[in-house]
């Protein structure tokens, strides 16, 4: 069983591509109507998470080789895409389609293929005009979100990043609300003006990474590993870091640039919102999380004060701005940016608790509040509006949407036995413990000074989302005239496709909030192997004892002929000092170099290493 | 043959059927142009036969082109005479891939005539007699390294042009567009015949290889250095006038909106291209003749000259594009901003850091081959709606989506590529040249990293003008006609795009083989000694 | 002019460069720039100076007679800014194709001996590059004189000559 997993490479490639091919189906001749458009994107969605769960066993198939300790991910596949080979004049190059799941990606691979058919599903009564073209943008928008999160080379990643702003810019603006113009282009322009930044970046990362290998490459783990051993120096990560962040903050949104997200949701259609708040915001924590965190620790860790105090910020400022909404959506939707300020406080107290807090809060708020914009859509396809001064009462006659309401409430706001309850803890927690080493770890840039405020934010939270509930559900029946609108087939209270829309939504938070451990060993797995990893043993910070080492050597790069990294010397007083270690460049880099050392071994400062012959292949 | 000719003394030593098979594609080209000027008296005028004559033209061109191709592989150089520096005319890699695109892309126009024009057309023959010209013309640009026939081909490219232009003398707008167009011409040809003609009494000399060696010493010493940098100022100004970059670019928009659309279409790529591997061959052999270390510290400023108008170029032509309502006019813009882009590369390897420059060239190569399809796809499309709505402005593009989306969709997908976001061949085309800029490492090859990123969210403002009137707004109109060949054309222009994003490498590895061996520098030197060995200015005089 | 003024340049560095420029001999480009200077100077004063001495020169008598544009005393018909007949440029133009091709043919025919038949096929293929267009141009009308101003613009084409000589009706 095992080998047949491990041959399993296609998996991935198949999951990212299939709604595409569900595109094209979409588009032969069979389905002229718009019943038939509606069903086939349905079940081409269905193929989708089919795949991904079957990626989901396979994953959790080759688990233990996880936990044995063997880095790396999962269900890799690669094919050279813009690698070239390098001659006496330019270096080689290697970009290449690199796809592979680790204990992260996994799981938000699974939020996406999940929340597709279900805002496919939630649109066939919305949705009346240009069908074809409208699911498929959505799937289309898929196969973005899903590249992004099996990407293992930088380049494709910006590729799938870039990818998704263009079908939802259309889904925006053409099955938008009155201002979907104005939207649209608010929301392509703010991203792309800070992805560009991020490209600039990439561009210099490589160059950057090249002086040290002697090839250029945008392999993440390849990068990860350059930043983990120091090699990338404290200013350069410093912009590097302004680089990335500038992209992904404004998808995140973090404070000061988070103002297209609540336009862009309040006019955007509900699957649109649904992932937009679902998926799309997660490239941003998860572009962070993936590469900022891991290849750029100094910077991360030097700005984590920065970036902590804007997501404060963020997360007061949000909740004051959504308590005096009067339009429901928009009001989720600012707490969207309150909720995604914990996620950036969670990864930046750079602690694994809070990590896999801010991780399991990015599925959370995935399922909660893409559910919330659910439930708000049929509400406003019955009433047309979604102003909290026009509807009031509600509860008596829509008593399973009143539940639902009230349920998805609880769980945004962090009911413990729920899931944001789990997300939020870990999160308050890993950002109060950062500053000390009680998890045998190097201290982290955040504290307790930072949890105050935060907590504060979850009040603020559970204030305006039941103040929400209560003028929406409560009180005396307040409707405007002529609804709730029956006339396309709605009844007025949800009906049972509305219900099973929402059901396996339910039954996830219910199972995160009493049950979330699967998952959080899953993270707990990632986050120990590729985001933090343990500092990098220095040769000078090795105790003398004997024993077998694994010190990471970094091959000697063709071009510079000589070596920045920690060397090893036999440094005994009586001995020669010019003793020294043979290092096989051939090795793969991946391979930690170990040697055996005797009692007499002294590990103590750099020393220049014997150069082997064949020592300028690159391979 | 050879057998034949070699009776006569003048041929001796030349291998006269292997020049002819070399130079097949551009002769084809001119028998073309003769069986369309035929055509009349034998055949008739009628529009169908004279493209059916044209496009037989062109397939026999490319198939022997790609013949050629594989004949020059093997590297080195061919010029039409026993000394390979004072040959006229050379063959090699560079261009025949040139001609290879321009070929390509010459069916698209022709095809693009054919859907809008053979209905109407009376004047079919001269049309294409004109089209010929100019192609002819513009193979032979980037086949030269000598200056006499550098004048020549951008005469033989751009007077064609010129009638082109105001090729419907009914149409005022065409008329006046051809004669600015004229005007300009006519003026920086004769600067840059100037700038030819100081050269030559500097140097004694029509071939670039041996002029370049005279103008570095010239510089390195400082003898006759003002004169120097005034006549290859005026030599880069009639090149920069067909590329259409900053201060001479003043005449690509009006006569770009004052021309019928497919002329547009071939001016835009096929003319500027041209120019650009005509800079970049002078450039190269200029860098290639390099070798003193005081000589070597004076490309850094020419880099940054042509670094700095490659720059100014772009953000002019994006910022200029921003309140354009005509399409044409728009396009126009955008075509002098990518004409910006690619002069970056060309600051590549005049640059003293790159070893080779091979980067920047096979980047160029690349990003035209790219470019090629995004232009030729945007205005088939813009065509085929001013057929059928009688305007360019950007009105008529109102809700194209719903109304042919098979049009749209391609259109969003050119303009994407334009603007230089994935997935799209747009992308690539840029990555190259940014990846061949951070080669550089240094503030120059930064500066215009940022300067292109930069660029491209201003551009992305004025694509998206198109893209939000032909998807989000729409008045209701009924759908729109347009013919399947168009819709063809410009879906093959879009598939393209995909895969040329799909498959970066092979297009990069070739590109890289069409420009491998030209980089070969001991047959720049070998050049050089051979012809007139390197010696003071002094002794040229007697 | 002032492509005029940049030709006369050209050829006068041209000239200064390959013959006898002790100036450039001697170095500094300041004294070629001196010697461009020094050219244009010569230029424009033998234009301006000619004039400006004939008008200080010539007696100043003033008669209609004078003004007129053919002083031999054939009345001017309307002013002189009337557009030209076509006709005379394509005549022009004609007359140039020709005139070029002798000048070429000269330097063919002196070494028509030594070269042989290689010489005489390649001006056959000459040739006919300046014959079919003749053709073309003969066959479109452009050197009939007096063209027809109505009904068919081109005379019939061969094809249908030969169609009608077979007796079929014409198209």
């Amino acid at each position: 069983m095992d080998v047949f997993i491990a041959e399993q490479s296609w998996l991935l490639t198949a999951i990212i591509f299939s709604p595409l091919a569900g595109v094209m189906l979409l588009w032969l001749p069979p389905y002229g109507d718009a019943r038939g458009v509606r069903r086939s994107a349905m079940l081409y969605s269905l193929v989708t998470l089919g795949l991904t769960i079957y990626a989901l066993y396979a994953f959790q198939q080759s688990a233990p080789q996880v936990s044995a300790g063997s880095p790396g991910f999962q269900l890799e596949q690669r094919a050279s895409w813009l690698s070239l080979p390098g001659d006496d004049f330019k270096p080689a190059i290697d970009i290449s389609y690199h796809v592979g799941i680790d204990g992260i990606s996994i799981w938000l691979l699974v939020l996406t293929a999940m929340l597709m058919p279900l805002c496919i599903w939630g649109s066939f009564s919305a949705i009346r005009n240009r069908e074809r073209e409208y699911y498929s943008l959505l799937l289309l928008l898929q196969v973005g979100m899903l590249g992004v999160f099996c990407s293992m080379d930088l380049l494709l990643f910006y590729v799938f990043f870039e990818f998704t702003l263009i079908p939802l810019y259309f889904l925006i603006g053409i099955w938008g609300g009155p201002d979907r113009r104005r939207a649209a282009n608010k929301f392509f322009i703010f991203t792309l003006s800070g992805s560009v930044l991020t490209l600039a970046g990439i561009l210099y990362l490589a160059y950057y990474a090249y002086t040290d290998l002697g090839y250029i490459t945008l392999n993440i783990q390849k990068l990860t590993e350059l930043g983990q051993t120091g090699f990338i120096s404290p200013g350069v990560q410093w912009w590097l870091f302004l680089a990335f962040a500038a992209g992904f903050a404004i998808k995140v949104p973090l404070f000061p640039v988070h103002t297209w997200l609540p336009l862009a949701h309040t006019e955007a259609p509900t699957a649109g919102s649904v992932i937009l708040a679902g998926v799309l915001l997660k490239l941003g924590t998860y572009g962070f999380c993936r590469l900022s965190l891991p290849i750029f620790p100094a910077a991360s860790r030097e700005l984590a004060p920065v970036i902590a105090t804007l997501a404060i910020i963020g997360i007061i400022y949000a909740a004051l701005a959504a308590w005096v909404q009067r339009d429901v959506k928009k009001l989720v939707a600012y707490s969207s940016v309150s909720h995604l300020g914990f996620c950036m406080l969670g990864l930046f107290s750079m602690k694994v608790a809070g990590v896999n807090g801010a991780v399991i809060y990015m599925i959370n708020h995935g399922l909660s509040t893409g559910a919330l914009f659910l439930v708000i859509g049929f509400m406003y396809e019955r009433y047309h509006t979604r102003s909290i001064d026009d509807i009031g009462g509600l509860a008596k006659k829509m008593p399973w949407m009143a539940f639902f309401l009230v349920f998805f409430t609880l769980s945004s706001i962090g009911l413990p036995g729920l899931n944001g309850f789990v997300g939020e803890f870990l999160v308050l927690l890993g950002t109060a413990i950062s500053a000390g080493t009680s998890d045998m770890r190097p201290a982290g840039p955040l504290g307790f000074g930072y949890v105050i405020p935060a907590a504060l934010g979850i009040i603020l939270g559970a204030v305006y989302m039941l103040w929400m509930c209560q003028h929406v559900l409560f009180g005396p029946l307040k409707e405007p005239p002529n609804t709730p609108d029956t006339s396309t087939g709605l009844t007025t209270d949800l009906n049972k496709r509305e219900i099973s829309i929402l059901v396996p939504l339910a039954l996830a938070c219910v199972c995160i909030g009493v049950y979330p451990k699967p998952l959080l060993n899953s993270f707990q797995v990632a986050i120990e192997q590729h985001i933090l990893p343990l500092g990098t043993v220095y040769a000078t910070d090795i105790e003398p004892s004997r024993g077998r080492y694994e010190i990471p050597i970094h091959r000697e790069p063709a071009r510079t002929q000589h070596v920045k990294h920690a060397r090893i010397i036999n440094n005994l007083p009586d001995v020669d000092s010019s003793a020294k270690i043979v290092v096989d460049t051939q090795r793969p880099t991946d391979a930690p170099y170990s040697f055996p050392m005797s009692q007499d071994t002294v590990i103590t400062s750099a020393f220049d290493l014997v150069k082997t012959p064949g020592a300028d292949h690159i391979e | 043959m050879t057998m034949w000719l070699a009776q006569s003394n003048a041929w001796a030593g030349i291998d006269v059927t292997r020049h002819l098979f070399l130079f097949s594609p551009m002769l084809t080209l001119v028998c073309t142009m003769l069986a369309v000027v035929a055509c009349p008296i034998i055949v008739g005028r009628s529009a169908k036969t004279i493209g059916a004559v044209v496009v037989m033209g062109i397939i026999a061109s490319f198939i022997l082109a790609v013949r050629v191709a594989g004949e020059v592989a093997g590297g080195g150089i061919s010029g039409l005479s026993t000394q390979p520096a004072s040959g006229m005319l050379l063959v090699d890699n560079l261009s025949i891939a040139f001609q290879l695109i321009l070929l390509i892309f010459m069916g698209g126009v022709t095809y693009l005539w054919w859907m809008g024009s053979s209905d109407s057309e009376e004047n079919a023959p001269e049309f294409f007699i004109l089209l010929l010209g100019s192609a002819v013309g513009m193979g032979l640009m980037v086949s030269t390294s000598n200056l006499l026939m550098i004048a020549l081909a951008i005469e033989t490219a751009s007077l064609p042009s010129y009638a082109m232009v105001g090729f419907d003398k009914r149409d005022r707008r065409g008329a006046e567009a051809s004669l600015k167009y004229l005007i300009f011409g006519a003026i920086s040809a004769a600067i840059m015949l100037y700038g030819i003609s100081l050269l030559y009494g500097l140097s004694g000399s029509l071939s670039v290889a041996i002029v370049a060696q005279h103008c570095i010493q010239s510089l390195a010493s400082g003898h006759n250095l003002v004169i120097t940098l005034v006549a290859l100022m005026c030599l880069l100004s009639g090149i920069a006038f067909k590329i259409s970059a900053f201060p001479f670019h003043f005449w690509c928009p009006d006569a770009f909106e004052g021309a019928k659309i497919e002329v547009t279409a071939w001016l835009s790529v096929a003319s500027k291209s041209a120019a650009l591997i005509l800079l970049a061959r002078l450039a190269m052999v200029f860098c290639a003749g390099v070798s003193a270390p005081e000589a070597i510290g004076m490309l850094s400023p020419l880099a940054w000259g042509i670094g700095i108008m490659a720059a100014i170029t772009c953000t002019l032509g994006n910022f200029a594009a921003y309140k354009q309502t005509s399409a044409k006019r728009l396009l126009a813009y955008s075509s002098i901003a990518h004409a910006g882009y690619m002069l970056m590369a060309i600051a590549v390897f005049v640059h003293p850091h790159s070893d080779h420059g091979q980067e920047g060239m096979s980047a160029l190569l690349t990003y035209i081959a790219i470019y090629m399809f995004m232009n030729l796809g945007a205005f088939g499309v813009v065509a085929m709606v001013v057929w059928d709505t009688g305007s360019d402005n950007l009105a008529s593009f109102t809700g194209l989506l719903r109304r042919a989306p098979l049009l749209a969709v391609p259109m969003i997908i050119c303009l994407m590529s334009l603007v230089g976001l994935p997935p799209f061949a747009g992308f690539i085309g840029k990555w190259w040249i940014l990846v061949a800029l951070g080669r550089l490492n240094d503030s120059l090859g930064w500066f215009l990293v940022i300067t292109a990123v930069v660029n491209t969210l201003i551009s992305l403002y004025y694509y998206m003008r198109i893209v939000v009137q032909m998807s989000l707004r729409d008045d209701g109109q009924p759908a729109l006609s347009f013919p399947l060949g168009g819709m063809a054309l410009v879906n093959i222009c879009a598939i393209a795009l995909f895969a040329m994003f799909g498959f970066a490498q092979p297009l990069k590895t070739t590109s890289e083989q069409f420009t491998r061996n030209i980089f070969d520098t001991t047959m720049a030197k070998t050049v050089v000694v051979d012809a007139a060995p390197a010696q003071p200015i002094e002794s040229v005089q007697r | 002019m002032m492509i005029y003024q940049m030709t006369a340049l050209a050829t006068t560095i041209l000239a200064s460069a390959e013959t006898t420029n002790v100036a450039l001999h001697t170095n500094s480009n300041l004294e070629l720039v001196l010697g461009i200077i020094m050219f244009t100077a010569a230029g424009f004063g033998i234009v301006f100076g000619g004039l400006t001495v004939g008008s200080v020169v010539r007696p100043k008598l003033f008669h209609p007679e004078k003004g007129t544009a053919y002083e031999c005393g054939e009345p001017a018909i309307g002013d002189s800014w009337v557009q030209f007949d076509l006709r005379f440029y394509t005549v022009a133009l004609v007359f140039i194709v020709f005139d070029v091709e002798i000048a070429l043919l000269w330097p063919w025919a002196v070494v028509f001996k030594e070269m042989g038949a290689p010489a005489f096929w390649a001006f056959i293929v000459f040739f006919l590059l300046i014959a079919i267009p003749f053709a073309y141009e003969w066959k479109s009308g452009y050197l009939t004189w007096v063209r027809a101003s109505s009904g068919q613009r081109h005379k019939p084409l061969l094809k249908d000559k030969v169609e009608m000589a077979a007796g079929s009706t014409p198209a």
